[in-house]
């Protein structure tokens, strides 16, 4: 037996002595992320986080269609949000606008986590790291914003702690649920946010899709711009402006392109030097329907030698009606990131309000300048705030066509303005459908997926 | 003084026997095993009416020399087997005879030996719960594959159908888990076996064995949790003359009854179309960006409007429509009878120290699809030696399958009345990707043609793929003393595949992408950045697996009365898979040379203009699965009537992204038997054999897609994105820290008993299974960010019975063989920690309810049709409504109607086999009761975007009073989505699943060459095999088929021939 026991007990030692055996990794392609590169991966997927919310598109007054359109639509929720209905559940009761921004959420609480845990060995790591750190604040606030924006009454002008939020995620266990927030806490959340994207991120690295100090800016100036902050407002978007302040000239992409603009045909390039942050929202069928127009009134608000309405639409050869083609994107996706254009808007803007109605007039004019054909454009000069307001206002609708959820969002925040009376409704089989000025109308249900599966929340 | 006494007693006995030795002279001889030739150590051999007795050696030798003259035979007995007496004048006869015994149980050659992968373990000593499925009945049934011939003839295994079958095709006993590994592990030649069991020759199979409670399934751990299924593959026999089999047989398969699927009229799809397009439903699509494709009738009523065709064209266009079916055309244009063909030649036997079994298969089987057909060739040599006196074994053996596929046609995109051929006989064009008048506007451009004709498609590709298979098995086992042996087995499978399929620039779907990509310059020139020629995808996969084992096995009898078996060892197993895929453009396939492209440039793609790259076909992805596991089980017999057994287990796997202390499962188990007609004091007559068994133990099951921690997967992006090209990390899964490895505690009951000369065998079990914290997927609050999740969440419990009857009522074994099969599963969720949401339970069935089965069948409560506009009614805070919307909202999970399980709760089959002299007929009724299912309805959200549905819709309320014939609502003015939901969800459309089925039957003729004929073979057999008879009850009265609900299982007919000789 003893002279047994040798060749019995190798093979065991053997087996037991081989620990990394079992270390190795069962597939080639998946990993958990833990290093620096891992982190950038995971914001490189653009599709997570430079994905916009296309609802704004179809719950604004820009947007028109015909009844046989709204037929035509690909889905029952985009009928309903057709007459601003407050419920666009989908067949299982998902909706894009909850489910995008906090699929982005968690995946900034992960690089959070993971972030706080690497000790990076260089200027260059540290750099990185900051920036991918930055990153992961700034798309976290654009989410919870993106939020309120759909889930939240009006947020102008009103006790923000008395307003109904969304539930705050800064984890990332799945375990763990919330209830709904205060408007006042997830606002506190999303400035907090900012601060640290500012301070991490760089001025401008030239990379659209990446967040940098800029887009921040911008993104800070909208937000101010919907609370009725607007010397924030107009702090935040002299900083974007002082670190990029490109404009696209109109005129020479009008002598580039081939006008009538035809079907089909995008003006733009897709990384154009006006974009600060690049962000696209996907397409539903109201979004490329042939039969999804441009509101007549808007049209006929342009002027002669404006070419903002020669690059952005297209005429329609079944009627009279224009489609809208002016992605910034350079692609059949709608733009929904943050551009020069609209941080120049939002300075006039906030300017005019605050009765600087000269700056506001430079402003404006500096922006105008590059959207009419050569030499036919007449600087404005305010003398009435109201009116200069107005005026800007009129030009901020012509420009931010389909412009993410711009115009969805200016029509909550323009509720209780003297001078604003609810949006044109539209019609659908004989009846009138407007949310009107009853802010309730401007704040949609939560998912049915969601009040099912959260015990939060009822 | 002492010594003196002893040497002259030892004189007087030696004097004695001296004696008799000079009355008799020794008779040797060697007992073996009959069905493995095996030698039997420890057999005792007596003279009948004398004193004189011997013990066999550990060679089975004996040598005995009859004390009385009166004795004419020696009675040989050893425990498990039945004695035997062999009359003293043929044992003279012989220098040494050989004798064999027979298994206890099943008489004259049927003996039930278990085989675990481990080891083998005869009847009388196994405690758990097995199955073993013989070769005939392996052979019963026709068909390519080895899993199918399972089907209906093993006892507690069902195969699931239904839509959650996908994933779960197989359960033993019901399912334990609900996402970790669902597959029973499979074991070939004693390892798991990692390939497709595709490859496996049904005709290389001996004997099936499963392993379904935990004492049987415990030896193999962590996954055995659904049962193991072993399968051991022919080795011929120790001195048994060389036995050669041919086996050939041909399957006919009927085309698939595409006509039988329940689909609404053509020509009510065709006024349905009208009706949209008269509400100008169509009208964004006749020119939007994709130029999308209509059907035929939509583009017929466009062009009338458009004054392109006159009304009496078009009038004669619709009818025509109204007549067609593309189900009747793909069954007349694509389909055929299949063809299946199988030939096998097996050679074994083996001589005393040697044997050997070798054989060569082929398949060739002729799908039904026109022009696609596959092949399997195997080739296996199996090789054992017992040496030194059987104290060296050496066993080895190769398994080689080589199988192939081909295609050279694509299934055809067809609407529901388009056509393949016209009026003419010239083919048709059918609209696919873009409409008619998009395809047609092309013609005299230099793009290519951009019109889809699937006549002309078939036969243009060239898809194939190659697989070849090798299995080296080798083992060693050394007799270190005479109950002490060594074994090192090792294996090493090697699995190579490749798959070509090549679409040339002549196939609709290369001249698409093409044109898709072709770019058009201002002055009108093209330029292709796809090039022209055929598309060419590789996809090549290595597979290599080494399975080593190394095990101490123990086998002692202490004199006659304390049997101990045990085995203890450790294996190791790693296997490795590399797989890599390429795409070749612009391919020319005379001289093998393809062109660049640019994968890095967006282009505009015709005709929305929209930015995508060029699609590439590049991925390399690899896998590695390793398992160390250590393991120990043993087994006491007290006096041939009490078994004890126990067995143990540790496994590690390198399971991903599991905290290393998790990495690791021990299990265990622990079995008792009793052998009651052993019993001295039992006589029963009537009951020869009688005995009861108790396993108690706990199963593991892992899911190894499953991690503790977040993982990614690394990918480029592609398509339309704005970064492509661009490396990127796409999230998997949420972290999840209290991940638990699943556990299933199981506890069974046996009795098996035999009736006097066999005319009945009964096994029946009872078990309990435990199912702890089981795996599975469900819904979470989307604000997680995510809106499924899979973890631990669920308790189940679930007890059963399984009953085997074999009968044999005209008391000779070969006139008439009942064989009932009877198995009952009750399945109920004892915890459930996660909310319940109605989505998920409606959805997947799954049912979170303490007290019901894991898989339910739930429904939206309904209250009936409005009987003025025969809308569906749900109830609403106890009243019935037709406010979905708030039925949606307000609906929980308690409300909705728990109608039944979903599988089935009582399964088995019935089959019996009457012999005729040379005749015989088994036909195979198989039964599933006590179960529910969702039937399919109209959907009315489809219909009205277009789509044709289910003709429910000819059923549906059309006016006041039909609410009292039919629960189809009315089709509403425009498609509601909340309403088609309490529609389709309703309870009312949940029908019974009880049915019983005609499944199969087997005529044959067999021939024996018995003395007066003289035939060239030893024994013969023409048979004749139908499968997929019929439904010859069901409860549901809507359903032709409840387990199929689109197209009835096919039916076929096989005609076959066995030789041996």
């Amino acid at each position: 037996m003893k002279k047994y026991s040798i060749s019995i007990l190798l093979p065991l030692l053997v087996l037991m002595g081989c620990e990394g055996f079992l270390d190795e990794r069962p597939s080639k392609k998946i990993i958990v992320p833990s290093t620096l590169d891992d982190l950038r991966s995971i914001l490189d997927n653009t599709s997570d986080f430079n994905r916009g919310i296309n609802f704004g598109i179809i719950l604004s007054d820009d947007m028109v269609s015909t009844d046989q359109g709204v037929l035509g639509f690909g889905n029952d929720w985009e009928r309903e949000a057709y007459k601003w209905s407050n419920d666009l559940n989908d067949a299982n009761g998902n909706m894009s606008a909850w489910n995008f921004p906090y699929l982005t959420i968690f995946r900034c609480n992960l690089i959070l986590e993971i972030g706080k845990k690497l000790s990076p060995d260089n200027v260059r790591q540290i750099q990185e790291l900051n920036e991918i750190i930055g990153s992961a604040h700034f798309h976290r606030a654009k989410s919870y914003y993106y939020l309120l924006e759909f889930y939240s009454l009006p947020l102008r002008n009103v006790d923000l702690q008395n307003i109904e939020g969304v539930p705050v995620k800064t984890d990332t266990d799945v375990n763990v649920l919330a209830g709904r927030s205060v408007a006042s806490e997830v606002f506190d959340l999303i400035f907090e946010d900012l601060e640290k994207a500012v301070s991490l991120l760089p001025d401008w690295n030239n990379n659209p899709i990446r967040p940098s100090k800029a887009s921040t800016y911008g993104l800070l100036s909208k937000i101010n711009l919907v609370l009725g902050h607007y010397e924030e407002a107009l702090e935040n978007a002299e900083m974007a402006l002082s670190l990029k302040s490109d404009l696209m000239d109109y005129d020479e992409i009008a002598s580039q392109t081939v006008l009538p603009l035809p079907f089909n045909r995008f003006p733009f390039a897709s990384l154009n030097k006006e974009i600060i942050y690049f962000e696209e929202m996907g397409t539903n069928s109201f979004v490329t329907s042939p039969l999804s127009f441009v509101s007549p009134d808007l049209i006929s608000s342009y002027a002669e030698n404006d070419l903002r309405k020669d690059l952005y639409f297209s005429k329609s050869s079944t009627s009279e009606n224009y489609l809208f083609q002016g992605h910034y994107t350079g692609n059949f996706q709608p733009f929904s990131g943050i551009a020069v254009d609209e941080i120049m808007l939002i300075r006039s803007e906030c300017l005019a309000r605050l009765n600087r109605l000269d700056e506001a007039a430079h402003a404006l004019n500096t922006l105008l300048e590059k959207r009419y054909r050569k030499n036919t454009f007449q600087s404005l000069a305010f003398d009435n705030a109201n009116l200069a307001l107005q005026e800007i206002l009129r030009h901020r609708r012509k420009s931010l066509v389909r412009r993410g959820f711009c115009r969805w969002s200016d029509l909550k925040r323009f509720l209780g303005e003297t001078w604003w009376n609810g949006p044109l409704g539209r019609t659908f089989e004989g009846n009138e459908f407007s949310p009107g000025t009853d802010p309730g109308a401007y704040q949609l249900i939560l998912p049915i997926a969601e009040v099912q599966a959260n015990p939060f929340i009822d | 003084m002492k010594k003196g006494l002893l040497t002259l007693m030892l004189c007087l006995l030696s004097m004695l026997i001296h004696a008799q030795e000079q009355n008799q002279s020794p008779i040797r001889g060697k007992v073996i095993g009959a069905s493995d030739g095996l030698p039997l150590p420890g057999a005792v051999i007596k003279e009948n009416k004398g004193q004189a007795s011997a013990i066999t050696d550990e060679n089975g030798n004996f040598s005995i020399r009859p004390l009385s003259s009166n004795s004419d035979a020696l009675i040989i007995s050893f425990i498990g087997f039945k004695r035997k007496e062999v009359s003293l004048e043929d044992l003279k006869a012989e220098s040494e005879s050989l004798i064999r015994l027979f298994e206890e149980g099943l008489s004259l050659g049927e003996v039930e030996i278990f085989s675990t992968g481990y080891q083998d373990i005869p009847k009388e000593r196994a405690t758990g719960s097995f199955v073993q499925v013989d070769n005939e009945l392996i052979n019963r049934r026709v068909s390519t594959n080895l899993i199918d011939r399972l089907e209906d003839v093993t006892s507690g295994l069902i195969f699931n159908r239904g839509p959650s079958a996908v994933n779960d095709p197989i359960s033993i006993r019901g399912r334990s888990t609900i996402f970790a590994e669902t597959q029973p592990l499979i074991i070939i030649d004693n390892f798991p076996y990692d390939g497709p069991l595709e490859n496996i020759n049904p005709n290389d199979v001996e004997s099936i064995t499963v392993l379904r409670d935990a004492a049987a399934a415990s030896i193999w751990g962590a996954r055995s949790g659904n049962g193991v299924i072993v399968i051991k593959t022919k080795a011929g026999g120790f001195n048994q003359k060389m036995n050669v089999t041919l086996n050939s047989n041909t399957n006919f398969l009927q085309k698939p009854d595409l006509m039988a699927s329940p689909q609404m009229s053509i020509s009510d799809f065709i006024s349905i179309e009208e009706m949209l397009f008269g509400r100008g439903f169509y009208n964004s699509r006749f020119n939007d960006n994709v130029r999308s494709a209509l059907s035929p009738a939509v583009e017929t009523l466009y062009a009338h409007r458009e004054g392109l065709i006159s009304t009496t064209e078009k009038d004669q266009l619709m009818a025509r429509y109204a007549q067609t079916d593309s189900r009747r055309e793909l069954l007349d244009h694509f389909y055929r009878t299949a063809v299946n063909q199988q030939h096998s030649l097996g050679i074994n036997g083996g001589s005393q120290y040697h044997r050997y079994s070798f054989s060569v298969g082929k398949d060739i089987n002729n799908g039904p699809l026109i022009g696609n057909s596959d092949q399997r060739t195997t080739l296996s040599f199996n090789n054992q030696w017992s040496l030194i006196n059987d104290k060296l074994e050496i066993g080895a053996l190769l398994y080689y399958t080589q199988a192939s596929r081909y295609g050279d046609t694509e299934m055809p995109i067809l609407g529901p009345y388009d056509r393949i051929f016209d009026e003419n006989g010239l083919p048709a064009q059918v609209a696919r990707d873009h409409s008619i008048r998009f395809a047609n506007s092309f013609l005299e451009t230099d793009f290519l043609d951009w019109r889809y004709f699937p006549a002309r498609e078939k036969g243009i590709l060239s898809n194939s793929r190659q697989q070849a298979d090798t299995r080296i098995n080798a083992t060693v086992g050394y007799k270190l003393t005479s109950w002490l042996k060594a074994e090192l087995l090792y294996q090493h499978w090697k699995n190579t595949a490749s798959s070509r399929d090549y679409a040339p620039q002549e196939s609709y779907g290369t001249r698409w992408l093409i044109n898709r990509y072709t770019q058009v310059a201002n002055d009108g020139t093209l330029s292709r950045p796809i090039p022209l020629g055929g598309i060419l995808d590789t996809q090549h996969s290595l597979a290599t697996g080494n399975y080593g084992r190394f095990q101490l096995s123990a086998n002692k009898n202490i004199r006659n009365i304390h049997q101990i078996h045990a085995i203890a060892g450790a294996e190791v197993k790693d296997v490795q898979t590399v797989l890599s895929r390429t795409r070749y453009y612009g391919y020319d396939d005379n001289f093998g040379i393809s062109l660049p492209v640019n994968y890095d440039m967006q282009f505009r793609v015709n005709p929305q203009n929209a930015l995508f790259v060029i699609p590439r076909g590049e991925d390399n992805d690899g896998i590695v699965d390793r398992f160390i596991s250590y393991f120990a089980n043993a087994s006491y017999t007290f006096d041939s009537r009490l078994v004890f057994s126990a067995s143990a287990r540790k496994d590690a796997s390198n399971i991903f992204g599991v905290e290393t202390n998790q990495r690791a499962v021990p299990l265990w188990s622990s079995g008792l038997a009793w052998n009651l007609s052993e019993e001295r004091f039992y006589s029963s007559n009537l009951i020869p054999y009688l005995r009861l068994r108790a396993t108690y133990g706990y199963n593991g099951n892992v899911d190894r897609t499953l991690s503790a921690f977040t993982t990614a997967n690394y990918l480029i992006m592609g398509n339309n994105a704005i970064n492509p090209g661009q490396r990127f990390a796409l999230i998997r899964n949420p972290p999840n820290r209290n991940l638990r490895w699943e556990r299933i505690r199981t506890v069974n009951l046996g009795l098996d008993l035999s009736l006097k000369d066999n005319m009945l065998d009964l096994s029946l079990e009872f078990f309990a299974k435990q199912g702890m914290d089981l795996i599975g997927e469900f819904a979470v609050a989307p604000s997680t960010g995510f809106s499924t999740f899979r973890g631990n969440f669920a308790d189940t419990k679930s007890t059963g019975i399984d009953i085997i009857l074999n009968a044999r009522p005209l008391k000779s074994r070969k006139v008439w063989d009942i064989n009932f099969l009877f198995s009952m599963v009750n399945e109920e969720v004892v915890a459930y920690d996660r909310p319940a949401t109605v989505n998920n339970m409606l959805f997947t069935n799954i049912a979170p309810v303490v007290g019901r089965p894991l898989f339910s069948m739930f429904g939206m409560p309904w209250a009936g049709l409005d009987p003025s506009t025969g809308d569906p009614l749900g109830i609403l805070n106890g009243e019935p409504s037709n406010n979905y919307l708030a039925i949606r909202q307000q609906t929980t999970p308690d409300d909705l109607v728990y109608l039944g399980p979903e599988r089935p709760q009582i399964f088995g089959a019935l089959r019996n086999t009457v012999h005729i002299g040379s005749f015989y007929v088994s036909a195979n009724i198989s039964y599933r009761l006590g179960y529910f299912f969702r039937k399919q309805t109209v959907d009315y959200s489809q219909l009205l975007n277009g789509r044709i549905s289910h003709s429910d819709f000819h059923v549906r309320w059309q006016e006041p009073g039909d609410e009292d014939r039919t629960n189809v609502p009315s089709i509403p003015q425009v498609s509601n989505l909340h309403r088609q939901f309490l529609h389709t969800y309703s309870e009312a459309f949940v029908e019974r699943g009880d049915h019983i089925r005609f499944q199969d039957i087997r005529l044959g003729y067999r021939l024996e060459n018995k003395k007066s004929r003289n035939l060239p073979f030893k024994s013969g057999e023409i048979y004749a095999y139908a499968n997929n008879l019929g439904i010859l009850w069901k409860a549901s009265k809507n359903m032709k088929d409840p387990d199929f609900q689109n197209i009835p299982p096919i039916r076929s007919l096989a005609l076959g021939f066995r030789l041996d000789f």
